[in-house]
Formats: structure tokens, C-alpha cells, sequence
């Protein structure tokens, strides 16, 4: 009897879910639409949103790798509107045959409107929903909207936003004038104290090139391309300004971001000769104090740098020991005036993109309590800053300085 | 011609009907009277049984090979050989035997020609007429016959047992009992490479039919008088010839007992393989998974045996069993021991994967392409997006679809003539790998995967474990296809608990693991350096636990010694 | 009568066991004490708590050795008389079914929260209750036997969602200490001594340790491997989401999104999915298994396999009407829901019996041999 019951249960075991599980949450994956990217905009009716999405079309994107016929746009862009991004995104269904799934999207991007109005009502959704992902960018598009910034590709890529991704990463990598933010840390930025969160600063720009020079890529119609740079300096979810690229990298020193860059100097002794410095590290220590119930804030920044070039090879008529001097002196002084130039733009946002304020939170718990009912208006502003730069120059290659 | 044909027809059907009437009417008989042993028409086996346990030798030569003719239905192999003893006395002596199992020349020179030798030269004044017929008898066993193993039977049951297992029996007019002399020779399969358990390094040896040479063999690895081998008959018709061989000293003697109750308790008609045995003696006779493991390798019978294992051969079948066999003996291979240590860790641990691979992978495919697209990177997800695009299939289909597919082929390439192996391989390749996908019935990444999931299912150096993967592939399969990875896990979860509930002859199936046994596992998780298995499994060994001397680490010699 | 359990374990499978019951906790309810204020400082709550827990712990010890071979089901009825122990019994036995069932749906709504929405909770519960049934059904010493093999297979996810994130981390989240104030770190104090109460299940498993010498010291490494995983686990997610954690559901589950190691090492949810599933199998288990025993002790019954199924059909019918929505689930262990109950049960109970046994050996010193005879 046991015996029996027990293989009976096993057989029901393996035979309910088939009979009961089938559909559930079963959706086979080339039923899928996949979002690449998403643009979120105002929409021309008042109160309204629209999502522009960016699909993938996989055929497409596989026709690639067999070579031959014409490369058809990998993407397919289309917009829905609704009151919030959910009754959006529900609209998709009147126009898309595939349902969309989004755990594979790349770019979050803000059209500069919507961005300046307000955009906590569309995060939500991205934190909420488990398909979405932190590692999502959020970009917001400088002077245009999030739809028309989809648009622009970069050639190298099939789907546009994976180059605008790539962008984002190169530039941090290698200039440090750009900032990478995605939906986790800007969510982490608008949950903690004393900090506002950025965003990536995307701008639409005219792809030069003429269509014969781009040789066999038959997408005759794209004549624009993302332009990443600088930041969108948000207060709470309102979108105030912009940092341009020297500030973006002020920005970049003050965190320690700066993976590498090149810092240009003017000659020693020669005016509009310039050399260039490529940074390999730098670090920053922030020491925050309360001076008289004052806040203050140090910032150490430690640089280091390899000579990259100059423009008259194989002259030095200054020995090299001077050089090094005055040229890390430069570099000090190019990091100082960045970071300050960038402090003094934040102040006149009201923003603490820095975090100083969550610094006082951690370090200062007492004091910030003074503080924190208008830390951006008052303390943020009134808050001194102290920027203490050393640089040093290490190798210069496989010549001499 | 047509009406050779026609009549040839009738005759069948005639025939047929004719037996087929006989057939009834036996049955028919059968339920209203016990037969007369005499003609045995409608007797049941068990009659039968009792018939010829009932008879005796008689004295009468004549009755005798009546008898015997009568019980083995007059076979036509059986050969009657009537010799005179002696120039005068002239004692008629039968030998019996079945033709084709005895070696003609053994039966010449050993039994027939010195019978007959010795009684042209035996000095009649001596002996005269008085000679005793007893007498004459012990003189034939002790002085005459040239044969090494002659046994004397007294029953009519062990004569026949004997003739059928290829003894020459060698009666005499006026004696009651029979000397059954050894002269077995029929014609053998050789002693040959393993087929299924191939090795690079080691013994090339492969058990064969033969139990006789099975023991020999090893004997012959383990030339020691502690290993003991027991023989049962197992199989009222068959009378199989079951032996269990253990060594004395090391194993559990509670192990032996309890294999010899299983063995004795079998009450079966044949026995043709090990797989008989092993299905009756077995503890989890539902389970998927072998828990005895089979082997043709003399050299890891006796590994086994040397760990406290108890084998069992059984005439007839190359596939030795030993027992117990818990999950890691299947995974093991002899070579572990032959290679270098590392090399058989490594290969170990590959193996261990290739299990769970095999045992998973198409029902991860399946539960991912279904349930969980997320899991993937971008790039791998959009490309199996674009191959599923067009297969008419959902996915779960398409892998039980292609996954059967793979059966068949393997099916198929057992059983086919070895000429025509390599063309359904051939086939079988151009219709799954290529023309399925060309045609958009499947999609590649599922080839790839399924193909994936043969390899490794096949790395198991025991078939039957293999084949216990691919059964359970199905409902993994399934599983997946309907709760994602919450059903892949829920089946693996019902696979684990399964195989620790299981034992083997009072071994955990999953021993050393579960229960956790460090000491084992220098020989199931890792291989380590011989020098270091230095004791012996303490979950089969009661006693004997140390294997060898410690600190056998080898060193070259120091340098200040010189 | 018949031996109800006839397995042994060894002390390492104690441990697996008794720390695998604990995972499902680790991995969903503990890192952040759902329901409460503490944010980032849960992890002093939940060190606290561990430590506080230890005396408790030794208590159960000292019980088991006070009554050799019995199960708490058992003594309780020699120490308080058999009609209020029974009683006792009888509350420990809806306990048990309320723990087993509370396994079975918090994974199963973690699913559905996570990647399964459509599907509907009872088909999570049900085939985890049939599994849980099944092993249950084999006895103890399977169940060991598995939680051999799932204990070491759990714990390396555990400490690959622990360390893989660690390029992300930010070690001054924990900064400033007490944040939301101390008042809601006694809050998550409190929370978390209520979950940590499903350790009492430990009485019911004391008597089969084959190594009864030793019984003190493991479960105190019970309370510390599981109290440790619980601290680091709450740490790490800390020093990942900083102020964002107050508000996670699924902490564990959002820190193993968060890994993104070098393009290589990503989307890898799968981790703790396994984990808890994993953990919420030997949890339910593990209580069914105590049910039953204890139901079959209750009412002495000649055998407990036949149990399984029945009390796994109450199991699953509790599971799925434990909650009703999934904030229920969070504020399960709060002061205001579960958690005085949970206390009460966990910690009164083994307290008033064990004073009790001490009351009962001093006044009658040589009561337990007369018991023997």
C-alpha cells in the first residue's frame, strides 16, 4: 500500500506541473521583444509620458555573421504613451507582436524636458519591476528628447545603444571627462542623505562623414551620432544643469573616478607649446571637520602621470630635473582649478553631487543633524572647501623628457 | 514447383494444427490427471523435477541408458559408448556423455582408451571371475582413469547434472553408482580485450563466458589462499552456476552472509546474465541508478575484493557484479589507479561534471530559453533568439524531440550489424546536425547542447550508469519545460534524496559523502598517491583496516649519506 | 512500542542540518529584519541577537541531557505534569506545522516576486511539500544525509554572493552607527531573537546524536556559524546598497544582481535562488519531520511515516493561507504580528521547563531514577 501511494505520488509529482505548469510564466524566447534601450519623454498630450523603446530584432542582428545582403537596421524604435511608465508600457502591447522584456535593456535615457520636470515617477518603475536591471545607464539627452537620441547611432555598432554603452565605458576608461551612472547608483544617490545624484550628459551631433566614405553600411538614413561628455547635474529628481567636460572630470577627482586621462600643460618657457601628461592613477581622500559648527571638507587628490608627448622631440634645453618640476607643477594646478571650478558650479546648482553632506552624515552624525534640513541652500553653500593636489611624473617612455 | 509449394503449405498447416490441437489437449489432460512418469506427456516441470529426483541408478546397464534416454527425451546429442572390460570377464561399461561438450581427445586417452587398456592387460589368473564389480570400480577411479578431477555420484539427479555440464559418465554393469569424469572441451570464446571498459594503461584482459576461467583469473591477480570462492546453482532450469569469491580476513563476514541469504533465496527458472541476479538481489529495486556495480575487468573485481567487496560471477556472462557499489564506484575507472595520481584526480572531478552536466544541461537550456532569458548575457540571448526564430517547436518539445532523436541513433547503433553501425552514424549525423537545422526544425544551439549532453553522459566508464542519466534526462526536461529553474531544482532536490536514501548491501549509496566520511574520500573526491592509502574503507571493512604501512612516501636519497 | 526514529546523526550533520534551516532565514528575512527601521545597522541587531541567543541554546542543551533520549515533546510532560504538557506539546506542534509551512511560502513568493510571476504560489508550495513529505517520510537519517550534501554546496553560494560583489562595496555605509537611533535597532533585536527561535527545533533532534558528549558545543556552533552568516550577510548588503537597503524585499537576491564582475561574472540570481530553495527544502523538512515526531509522540502512535503526507497536506494548506499578501510576509517577525507569539513559544517555553526540571531535581532528587524503573 505505502509502496504504491508513494509511487503514485511521485508520478503525480511529475505529472501535475505538466499538466497544471504548463503556461504560467512560460514565454519562449523568440516570442520576446528585447528592449535595448528606452527613452522616456514628455508626451504632447498634457500629463502625459512617452516611452520610446529600442528593440532588438535578433534576425537581423544574425544576419551579420553570415556575411552577405544588405544589413538591415538591427532595431526597430517604437513609442507608446501613458499616464505613468507602467500604462506605457502595457500600451507597447497595441503595437508590438512580442511581448517586451526588459532584463536585457542598456540605456535609460531622459529627454532634457521631462529630466528638468521631474523624473521620480518613471524610476520607480525601474526599481520596482525585477526584469529591470541596476546595471541600466541613465542618461539624460542634452537639448533634445530621449526618442530623437535613440536615433543616433554610432557606425561601429549594430544596435545604437550598445555604442552609446560603449561610449560611456571608453570614456571613463580613458578620458574621464564622462560619468557612468546606472539606475542602482542613481537610486542609491536619491535614498541617501547629502548626496544628489548625476546622470550621463548625452548630446545628438551630425555625423560628418558622407555615406560613400562609410563604405558598405547601407543605413543611408542615420545622420547623427551620440556625443557623450560632461554630466547632468540633478537636486532630488529634477534635472538643474549640466557640468561640461573639465568640470565632469573636477567631479571624476573628487570621487577618484579618474581611471586615466590626459592632462594638457603648456610647455615650460614656451607659450601656446603644449605637452601632454597621460594619468595612470590618482586617489582622493575626503576629510571632512566641523570648524566653530562650521563644516569643512579636505580634499587630498594624489595623481600620477607618464610623459606622452610634446611638440618638439628631442630638444630640452632645460635638463630634465626643472621639467618635472614645473610640468607636475602644471598638472597640480590644472586638477585644483577643475576641482574647484566644479565645486563653484554645484554650489550655484544647490546640488552636493559629491556627497559632502553624506560624508558629515557618516563621520559627523551630531553635527549633521544641524545641517540636514537645508544642507543644499545653506551648508552645501557656505561649506569650505580645501583642494590639496600632488602630482608626480613617473616614466616618459622609450625617450627622454 | 507450385505444387511442391502447395503441398509444403499443407503440410505446415497441418502441422500447426496438429500441434496446436496437441497443445490443447496436453493442457486439457494436464488439469484432469497427474501424468504417468513414464511417458511424460503433459507432465508440469515440477513433476518432472520430482520424476527424476525420485529415480535411482540400477544395476542394469540397460535399464540405466533407458532411463537416461527417457529423462533427456532421447536428445540427439546424447552419445551412448558400450565397452567390454577386460579379455574374458567381459563387464559391460557404459560411458554417457553429451556430444560436442566433452573434448574428444581428453575422452580417448584419459577415459575410454585406458578403460579398455587396462582390461586387456589385466592379469585374469589374479583377478579371475571373482573380481568384485565394486571392486573394479574403485580400481577404475583410482588406477585407470588418466583424468584430473573424477568425481563418483550415486543419484540418477547428479548424473544428469553432470552429463549436462559436459562430464563424460562412465557406468558399470552391476554398480549402482557412476563416475563422473571431467572432459569438458567445447569450443570457447578466448580470453580478450574488455570491450565496454577499455583502458590505455593496464591489464588487457577481459572476463569471458566461461566461469571456470573467470575464477581463474582471479586467482591469478590475487594468488593468495585467503581469496575463497563459494558456488551456488541458482536457476531451476538453467541450474546456473553462481559464485561468490570474497577475501577471507578482509571482508565483513557479516557482507558474505547476507549476499549468500540473497543468492539462496532466489527462486527463479534462468539465469543468462548478471543483470538476473543483480535484479533479484538488489536493495533498490525501483531506483534508476545501479547500486551493484558490473564489471569485466578481472583487475578491478579484484580491486574490489581487496576493499572488502564480495564478487559474483555467474557462468555464462563476461559481467562480473560486486557489491556493494555505492555512486562513486561508478564514476571510477581502473586507470585511475595507473596513471599518476593528479591525472586520475583530474579526471575524476571531469567525470563528476560530466555527470551533472549531462544530467542537467538540456533542461537548463530548456528552463532558461523558457523561463529565465534574463540569466544570459545580451549577446548569447539575442543569438538564441535568432536561431529559435522559425523552429516550429516550442522549446521544450524541440529538446524532448531531438533528445529522443538521440536515443534512437544510439539505439540504433547498438544493435545494427557492425557493417551498417558507421552508415546510420553517418545518417544519422546529416539528418540531425545538418539538415534539421538547415530545415529550421531545430535550432543549433539545441544540437550543440544536446550533443554536449551525449559526450558527457557517455563519460561514465559503466554503461548502465549512463543510461540511467539519459532515462532521467526526460523528466528534468519536462520539469524545466514547466517550472523553469525552480523545476530543475526541485528534481535534482528528489534525485539527492533518493540516492540517500538508498543503500547498497547496508552501504549508503552515497557514501563517502553523505554520510560524510574524510577518510574516504583520498579515493572518491580526489585520487591521492597510492603512498597515501594507507587504510582501507571503513564503511565496508570491519576489521582489517589498515591497508598498508605508512610514510611509503618515496625519497631520493639524502645527499650527506654518500 | 515501537522505535518512532530509529536513525542517528553525527554532530557534523547536526550542524548541517540545523544551520540549513537557518539559510532560508540568512538569505531573505534576516539581512535587512524586513518590517523594521534599522537600515544598514541590522547587523549589530543581529549580533546581538546571536549573542543573546547562547544561554538560551545551553538551556536546550542542559534539557536534553537532563532527559536523556527524550525529545522536548516527551520531558515536557515528565516535568509538568501530563495534561499541561501535552498542552505544551500540542502548541509545539503547531509551531512546528506554522515553521515548516512558513518555509514553504516564503520561497515560494520569493519566486513568484522574483522570476516566476504568473505562476500561481500553491504549485511552489506543492511540489516543495511533496518533496519535503518525501524525505521526511525516509526518516531522519536520510534527511542528514542530504543536508550532508546540500549543507557544503549552500554555504559556497553563500559565500559567492559574500565576496563576488566585493568590487562594489563601500565600507563607510555602515557609517554613522545607530543611524535611525537605537530604538529601532532594539526593534530588529527583537525580530530577529524571533527568528532566531526556529532553532528550537534542535530539541526535538538532540536525542538521535550518535555523539551525545558533545552536544553542548555544537549547538553553540550552531547558534555561531548561522548568527555569523546572518551578521555578514547583513554587512555585506550594507556596505552594497547603503541607504537604499531599508526598502529592499529580496536583499539577497538584489546583491546577487548587483555582481558584475569584468563582463564575466554577471547575472548570476541564480545563486541565491538555488540557495534558499535549497535552504527552504531542509527547512520544511526538517519541521515536518519534527511534526510529525512530535504528533506521533503526543498521541502515542506506533509509527510516524505515515504521517508524512497527511501533516504535508496540512503543511501545504497552511502555507498558503499563512499570508495573504506579500506584507504580511514582511512584518511576519515584527513586535506587532509574530513576534511576541514566536517568542513566546521559542523561549518561554524551554525557560519554564527548564525551571521546572530544576525545581523538580531539587525536591525530588532521586524522582528520575524511581522514573527509570
Amino acid at each position: 500500500m505505502s509502496r504504491r501511494l508513494r509511487v503514485i505520488l511521485v508520478a503525480l509529482l511529475l505529472v501535475i506541473p505538466v499538466v497544471l505548469g504548463g503556461c504560467w510564466s512560460r514565454r519562449e524566447i523568440e516570442r520576446l521583444a528585447f528592449v535595448q534601450a528606452v527613452a522616456v519623454d514628455k508626451a504632447v498630450e498634457p500629463n502625459k509620458i512617452q516611452l520610446t523603446v529600442e528593440l532588438a530584432r535578433p534576425s537581423a542582428l544574425a544576419a551579420t555573421s553570415q556575411g552577405g545582403g544588405s544589413l538591415e537596421r538591427a532595431v526597430w524604435q517604437v513609442s507608446a504613451t501613458g499616464y505613468n511608465v507602467f500604462d506605457a508600457l502595457r500600451n507597447f502591447a497595441s503595437q508590438s507582436s512580442r511581448q517586451l522584456f526588459w532584463a536585457h535593456n542598456r540605456l535609460l535615457v531622459f529627454g532634457e524636458d521631462i529630466a528638468r520636470e521631474g523624473v521620480e515617477d518613471v524610476l520607480d518603475a525601474f526599481f520596482r519591476d525585477p526584469e529591470m536591471r541596476g546595471s541600466t545607464k541613465v542618461a539624460v539627452c542634452k537639448g533634445d528628447t530621449g526618442a530623437n537620441f535613440l536615433q543616433a547611432e554610432v557606425p561601429l555598432e549594430r544596435v545604437p545603444s550598445q555604442g552609446v554603452v560603449g561610449i560611456v565605458l571608453n570614456g571613463v576608461e580613458k578620458l574621464s571627462t564622462v560619468v557612468d551612472v546606472d539606475v542602482a547608483l542613481f537610486g542609491r544617490a536619491l535614498a541617501a542623505e547629502g548626496l544628489e545624484p548625476i546622470a550621463i550628459r548625452a548630446e545628438i551631433i551630425d555625423l560628418v562623414s558622407e555615406d560613400e566614405s562609410r563604405g558598405s553600411l547601407e543605413r543611408g538614413t542615420i545622420s547623427k551620432a551620440p556625443r557623450i561628455t560632461g554630466a547632468a547635474v540633478f537636486r532630488g529628481t529634477k534635472l538643474v544643469g549640466w557640468l561640461n567636460k573639465a568640470e565632469t572630470r573636477g567631479f571624476n577627482w573628487i570621487k577618484g573616478n579618474t581611471q586615466s586621462s590626459v592632462i594638457v600643460v603648456e610647455k615650460p618657457n614656451e607659450r601656446d607649446k603644449f605637452l601632454s601628461v597621460e594619468l595612470v592613477r590618482a586617489n582622493s581622500k575626503l576629510r571632512t571637520e566641523v570648524v566653530d559648527g562650521k563644516p569643512r571638507v579636505i580634499i587630498q587628490i594624489e595623481a600620477m602621470g607618464n610623459f606622452a608627448d610634446r611638440e618638439n622631440i628631442f630638444v630640452n634645453p632645460e635638463g630634465i630635473a626643472p621639467s618635472v618640476l614645473s610640468i607636475e607643477r602644471q598638472m597640480a594646478t590644472v586638477i585644483k582649478n577643475e576641482v574647484e571650478a566644479v565645486i563653484k558650479r554645484a554650489k550655484e546648482f544647490g546640488s552636493d553631487i559629491f556627497g559632502f553632506g553624506e560624508a558629515f552624515h557618516r563621520f559627523h552624525p551630531k553635527a549633521w543633524k544641524q545641517f540636514k534640513e537645508d544642507w543644499n541652500d545653506k551648508g552645501f553653500q557656505e561649506l569650505e572647501v580645501k583642494v590639496e593636489v600632488k602630482t608626480m611624473l613617473r616614466r616618459s617612455g622609450l625617450i627622454e623628457l | 514447383m507450385g505444387v511442391i509449394w502447395g503441398n509444403l503449405r499443407t503440410r505446415m498447416e497441418k502441422g500447426l494444427v496438429v500441434s496446436l490441437i496437441s497443445r490443447v489437449w496436453r493442457r486439457l489432460r494436464r488439469r484432469k490427471k497427474t501424468p504417468k512418469p513414464q511417458d511424460f506427456a503433459g507432465a508440469t516441470l515440477s513433476e518432472l523435477f520430482d520424476f527424476i529426483k525420485s529415480q535411482e541408478l540400477v544395476p542394469d546397464l540397460k535399464e540405466n541408458e533407458d532411463r537416461l534416454k527417457q529423462i533427456l527425451g532421447d536428445s540427439s546429442d546424447l552419445t551412448f559408448r558400450h565397452l567390454m572390460f577386460g579379455r574374458e570377464l567381459k563387464v559391460p561399461i557404459m560411458v554417457v556423455h553429451v556430444d560436442g561438450m566433452v573434448g574428444s581427445e581428453a575422452l580417448m586417452n584419459g577415459l575410454i582408451g585406458p578403460v579398455l587398456e587396462k582390461g586387456l592387460r589385466l592379469p585374469e589368473e589374479k583377478y579371475g571371475d571373482h573380481l568384485n564389480r565394486d571392486e573394479l570400480f574403485a580400481l577404475i577411479k583410482q588406477q585407470v582413469l588418466l583424468l584430473s578431477s573424477v568425481h563418483e555420484v550415486a543419484e540418477l539427479e547428479e548424473v544428469l547434472d553432470y552429463l549436462v555440464r559436459g562430464h563424460a559418465v562412465l557406468l558399470i554393469d552391476g554398480v549402482t553408482k557412476a563416475l563422473a569424469c571431467e572432459v569438458k572441451g567445447w569450443s570457447e570464446r578466448n580470453v580478450e580485450q574488455p570491450t565496454t571498459e577499455v583502458v590505455v594503461r593496464g591489464p588487457q584482459h577481459a572476463f569471458v563466458e566461461n566461469r571456470r576461467v573467470n575464477t581463474t583469473l582471479l586467482r591469478r591477480t590475487i594468488a593468495s589462499p585467503l581469496l575463497w570462492f563459494e558456488d551456488f546453482k541458482v536457476g531451476a532450469v538453467t541450474n546456473t552456476i553462481v559464485t561468490i569469491a570474497y577475501i577471507k580476513g578482509i571482508v565483513d563476514d557479516g557482507l558474505v552472509e547476507e549476499v549468500r541469504q540473497r543468492i539462496k533465496s532466489i527462486e527463479i527458472d534462468a539465469v543468462f546474465e548478471s543483470g538476473y541476479i543483480e535484479e533479484l538481489i538488489e536493495d533498490a529495486p525501483y531506483s534508476p541508478f545501479p547500486t551493484i556495480l558490473r564489471t569485466e575487468r578481472p583487475d578491478k573485481v579484484a580491486a574490489g575484493l581487496l576493499e572488502g567487496r564480495v564478487a559474483i560471477i555467474i557462468d555464462g556472462t563476461p559481467y562480473v557484479l560486486v557489491i556493494p557499489a555505492t555512486f562513486a564506484t561508478f564514476l571510477t575507472a581502473a586507470e585511475d589507479y595507473y596513471e599518476r595520481a593528479f591525472t586520475g584526480s583530474f579526471i575524476r572531478a571531469v567525470r563528476a561534471f560530466a555527470f551533472f552536466l549531462a544530467l542537467t544541461l538540456p533542461s537548463t537550456y530548456v528552463a532558461i530559453t523558457n523561463f529565465h532569458q534574463e540569466l544570459l548575457p545580451t549577446s548569447l540571448t539575442l543569438s538564441i533568439a535568432a536561431q529559435r526564430e522559425g523552429v516550429p517547436f516550442v522549446a521544450i518539445l524541440e529538446a524532448l524531440f531531438l533528445e529522443f532523436s538521440f536515443e534512437l541513433l544510439r539505439e540504433a547503433g547498438i544493435r545494427l550489424p557492425k557493417a551498417i553501425g558507421p552508415t546510420i552514424s553517418i545518417v544519422g549525423a546529416l539528418i540531425l546536425g545538418e539538415a534539421a537545422v538547415s530545415a529550421g526544425l531545430v535550432s543549433p544551439a539545441l544540437v550543440i547542447v544536446v550533443a554536449a549532453t551525449a559526450i558527457a553522459s557517455f563519460i561514465s566508464p559503466i554503461y548502465s550508469m549512463s543510461i540511467s542519466v539519459h532515462l532521467l534526462r526526460f523528466p528534468m526536461i519536462i520539469l524545466a519545460g514547466t517550472l523553469g529553474l525552480f523545476g530543475v531544482i526541485m528534481g535534482l532536490a528528489a534525485i539527492l534524496i533518493h540516492l540517500c536514501a538508498v543503500r547498497s548491501f547496508g552501504v549508503p549509496y552515497l557514501t563517502p559523502l553523505a554520510p560524510m566520511i574524510l577518510s574516504e574520500w583520498k579515493d572518491t573526491v580526489v585520487r591521492l598517491p597510492l603512498w597515501q592509502m594507507d587504510t582501507r574503507p571503513k564503511s565496508l571493512v570491519k576489521q582489517e583496516y589498515i591497508r598498508q604501512s605508512p610514510r611509503q612516501r618515496p625519497q631520493p636519497p639524502k645527499q650527506d649519506d654518500n | 512500542m515501537a522505535v518512532l526514529e530509529g536513525g542517528k546523526i553525527s554532530g557534523k550533520q547536526f550542524v548541517a542540518l540545523t544551520v540549513l534551516t537557518r539559510i532560508l532565514a540568512a538569505l531573505i528575512e534576516a539581512p535587512t529584519i524586513s518590517g523594521t527601521d534599522a537600515g544598514h545597522d541590522v547587523w549589530i541587531a543581529v549580533l546581538i541577537s546571536t549573542i543573546l541567543v547562547l544561554p538560551w541554546a545551553l538551556i536546550l542543551v542542559h534539557l536534553a541531557k537532563m532527559f536523556p533520549g527524550k525529545t522536548i515533546i516527551e520531558y515536557s510532560q515528565d516535568i509538568l505534569g501530563p495534561w499541561l504538557g501535552r498542552l505544551v506539546g500540542l502548541v509545539l506542534i503547531v509551531y512546528f506545522i506554522q515553521q515548516s509551512a512558513h518555509a514553504a511560502r516564503v520561497a515560494a513568493d520569493a519566486y513568484v516576486t522574483t522570476i516566476m510571476p504568473e505562476t500561481p504560489l500553491i504549485v511552489f508550495i506543492a511540489t516543495l511539500t511533496a518533496l519535503s513529505a518525501n524525505c521526511a517520510r525516509c526518516g531522519l537519517e536520510v534527511l542528514a544525509r542530504a543536508a550532508d550534501i546540500v549543507f557544503p554546496i549552500v554555504i559556497f553560494l553563500l559565500v559567492l554572493i559574500l565576496v563576488l560583489p566585493f568590487n562594489i562595496v563601500d565600507f563607510f555605509n555602515l557609517l554613522p552607527i545607530a543611524a535611525y537611533g537605537w530604538g529601532s535597532i532594539v526593534e530588529a533585536t527583537f525580530s530577529s531573537f524571533a527568528i532566531f527561535g526556529e532553532l528550537l527545533v534542535m530539541t526535538m533532534l538532540f536525542p538521535y546524536l550518535d555523539e551525545k558528549k558533545d552536544t553542548g558545543r555544537l549547538a553553540v556552533t550552531t547558534v555561531l556559524v548561522s548568527g555569523f552568516l546572518f551578521t555578514w550577510l547583513s554587512i555585506m548588503i550594507a556596505l552594497v546598497f547603503g541607504p537604499v537597503m531599508e526598502s529592499l524585499i529580496l536583499p539577497a537576491f538584489s546583491l546577487s544582481r548587483a555582481i558584475e564582475l569584468a563582463f564575466v561574472v554577471e547575472r548570476v540570481e541564480v545563486i541565491p535562488l538555488v540557495a534558499w530553495t535549497l535552504g527552504a527544502g531542509v527547512k520544511q523538512t526538517v519541521f515536518l519531520w519534527a511534526a510529525m515526531l512530535a504528533i506521533a509522540q503526543l498521541f502515542n502512535l506506533s509509527e510516524m511515516k505515515s504521517l508524512a503526507y497527511p501533516v504535508g497536506a496540512l503543511v501545504a494548506a497552511f502555507g498558503v493561507w499563512l499570508f495573504s499578501t506579500v506584507f504580511d510576509a514582511l512584518q511576519f517577525f515584527t513586535a506587532t504580528e509574530f513576534g511576541p507569539l514566536g517568542i513566546l513559544v521559542c523561549y518561554a517555553i524551554p525557560v519554564v521547563l527548564y525551571i521546572g526540571a530544576l525545581i523538580r531535581q531539587a525536591v525530588r532528587p532521586s524522582r528520575r531514577e524511581e522514573g527509570q524503573m
